[in-house]
């Protein structure tokens, strides 16, 4: 187990697990966080599984561990690694299960105080009006037929069927699509696991939560992101569903035989990989861009759903008012980058698990509309604290392959906090705080009770101090539906 | 609890995030049983619960790890169809697992599990009895 002496201390939020500490690393593990989150970490695996992620071929510069991180399987949450394109690996492992999980963030210009009174109806229309929970079918009935065309055209999909604004498709990550989404590679079962579930929320930690803009930090990009303070926002927090964990299983299972064929050595039977440029590597990116495709189309569907459900809750209350997509972004994902290492511009593999992609600004990649400040970085916290919104950086391009944190992180595994934490005088606190609650079952609230999470300003802090994200505004929950 | 050694069929163990079982059984069929079964305790009670009927599946899998994620990853799909079983005759052989199930259709299970792992997954015979950890993610 990796032990605090292992770590070196190269600033106050930046350490690293040097390449020596154990034979088959590749390169060194880089962690970015305060020695408090550092000694926090050393409770459960998520260096070990760092040091082991550190051994998977073609990588390049450092493997990343975001201030969020905790124990995961293969990958720890909160890890990126970026492989040579040429010469390197893609690890599903190493993306996750729930492919192009994600978090969106809607802007309204409705105020807190005329919202106040309706928000426990708000809480109930939005928790029946979108599906959630274990494997339950989706918002849209869709043939097979259109969930290819969902698959290949992501957002686009919901934009031609009426379910979304260009205005959504252009401030959604790649423009809600993945170019190079082949769905020959994707099995049956996975797209009868995906039929049943576009426009669906899932369980475990997904959510919708309304917020109010509580603080905030840089006026100018909160006004060219259209934040106002005490207004109203709304995040969706879901992803590719039974589709995507399903796409992921077929191909760890499938990758299993290439650790003889390539020749690896590998410390976890989880992290399995495939050349990126052979056929199997090339089949997993198709098919993993079919999941990412179709999460983003479910995050837009839901959203309709959003939209529609506001609108019959303060139609009485405002003549005219409007759900803006401010962002949506991936934190489960694999993109093919161009990043400068080593002085050298280098096209590579970015894994980012349970991490946010976070480019500064000048970035041809963000929406134009964000270029001078950066692209915004969604960083949600536990039921019932605060999120955060930031912009990304330049020093996240040098340091951290264009990446920041995704969340809070747990530090409580679920049995401890349903132990610790009576699901219904949780719902009953945050009531009394005036954080309305929705769930799918008083346990599962338990399980995402906040004192099973980091505190996520400790987690801010981390990330600004490391120079990878800058904040722009803090949202305070009103109003939370969970699966 | 299981025969004269009394040990437990399956046991939760610690992980932050997801969740983690170690199973044990005297033989492989036997390691499999209880291991379904933990995989029931995880996605907890039932609701509601309609027509009983046999059915059979059938698994290859190159190695014996590889066919227990896949033996549970079809339990998971099956229980996302709301369909619960009860192992009634488990068989390996060789690379095959053929499985004789009670089917309970109908079933709404409380929580959700996302996927079956490999992450330390090995799965070894200690003092006669088989064992090994499981961490599914949520």
């Amino acid at each position: 187990m990796v032990a605090f002496k292992d770590l070196v201390r190269i600033s106050e939020y930046e350490w690293d697990i040097e390449k020596g500490y154990r034979n088959g690393m590749l390169v060194p593990v880089r962690v970015f966080a305060t020695e408090a989150i550092v000694k926090g970490s050393l409770d459960d695996n998520s260096l070990e599984q760092a040091v082991n992620s550190s051994f998977l071929p073609g990588l390049k510069g450092h493997f990343c561990v975001m201030p969020d991180v905790h124990q995961g399987y293969g990958f720890p949450i909160g890890g990126v690694a970026a492989m040579d394109y040429e010469s390197g690996v893609i690890s599903p492992g190493g993306i996750g299960y729930d492919i192009n999980c994600g978090v969106r963030l809607l802007s309204s210009d409705i105020p807190y105080e005329l919202a106040a009174p309706l928000l426990e109806d708000l809480a109930v229309l939005l928790f029946q009006n979108c599906p959630s929970g274990v494997g339950k079918q989706g918002a849209a009935r869709i043939t097979e037929n259109e969930f290819q065309k969902i698959c290949l055209q992501g957002s686009s999909w919901a934009l031609t069927n009426g379910y979304a604004t260009p205005s959504d498709i252009e401030f959604t990550e790649d423009n809600g699509c993945m170019q190079g989404a082949d769905f020959s590679a994707v099995s049956s079962r996975a797209m009868e696991r995906g039929l049943a579930q576009s426009g669906s929320l899932g369980s475990g930690n997904h959510f919708i939560e309304v917020d109010v803009v509580d603080q905030i930090f840089d006026e100018s990009s909160a006004g060219i992101m259209g934040l106002v303070k005490n207004n109203l926002v709304i995040q969706v927090h879901t992803g590719s569903r039974g589709f995507g964990h399903q796409i992921c299983t077929d191909f760890v299972r499938d990758f299993q035989l290439l650790n003889n064929k390539y020749h690896f050595s590998l410390p976890d039977r989880e992290l399995v990989c495939a050349p990126i440029r052979s056929k199997e590597g090339q089949k997993y990116l198709s098919a993993m861009k079919c999941a990412a495709n179709f999460a983003f189309c479910n995050r837009q569907l839901l959203s309709s759903v959003v939209r529609n459900t506001v609108e019959e809750v303060f139609s009485k209350e405002l003549s005219k008012f409007q759900l803006r997509l401010v962002y949506d972004l991936a934190h489960n994902i694999g993109k093919i980058e161009t990043h400068t290492i080593n002085g050298k511009d280098q096209k590579v593999c970015v894994h980012r698990k349970g991490a946010t992609r976070a480019f500064g600004p000048g970035s041809v990649d963000i929406p134009e509309k964000y270029r001078r400040i950066g692209q915004p970085v969604l960083i949600p916290g536990s039921m019932g604290t605060a999120s955060w919104v930031m912009v990304g950086t330049d020093a996240a391009m040098k340091k951290s392959f264009g990446s920041s944190c995704h969340g809070a992180g747990r530090v409580m595994s679920r049995t401890e906090a349903k132990k610790n934490v009576r699901g219904e005088i949780l719902l009953k606190q945050l009531k009394e705080k005036g954080i309305f609650i929705r769930a799918g079952s008083v346990s599962g609230a338990a399980e995402e009770a906040p004192e099973a999470y980091k505190n996520i300003d400790l987690v801010i802090e981390s990330a600004v101090g490391a120079g990878l994200v800058k904040k722009v505004a803090k949202l305070r929950p009103v109003a939370v539906v969970k699966g | 609890m299981n025969g004269l050694n009394s040990f437990p069929d399956f046991e939760e163990i610690p992980h932050k995030a997801d969740v983690a079982i170690i199973a044990y059984g005297y033989s492989l069929p036997e390691l499999f049983t209880h291991a379904a079964l933990g995989l029931y305790h995880i996605l907890g009670p039932t609701i509601d619960g309609q027509l009983e009927a046999e059915d059979i599946f059938e698994i290859q899998a190159h190695d014996i790890e590889s066919m227990l994620v896949s033996f549970l990853t079809e339990l998971l799909f099956l229980a996302e169809k709301g369909i619960k079983t009860e192992i009634l005759e488990l068989v390996i052989d060789d690379n095959a697992l053929n499985v004789k199930y009670l089917k309970k259709t109908g079933q709404i299970f409380l929580n959700s599990i996302k996927a079956v792992t490999f992450n330390e997954m090995k799965i070894l015979k200690k003092d006669e009895i088989f064992q090994t950890r499981i961490v599914f993610d949520l």
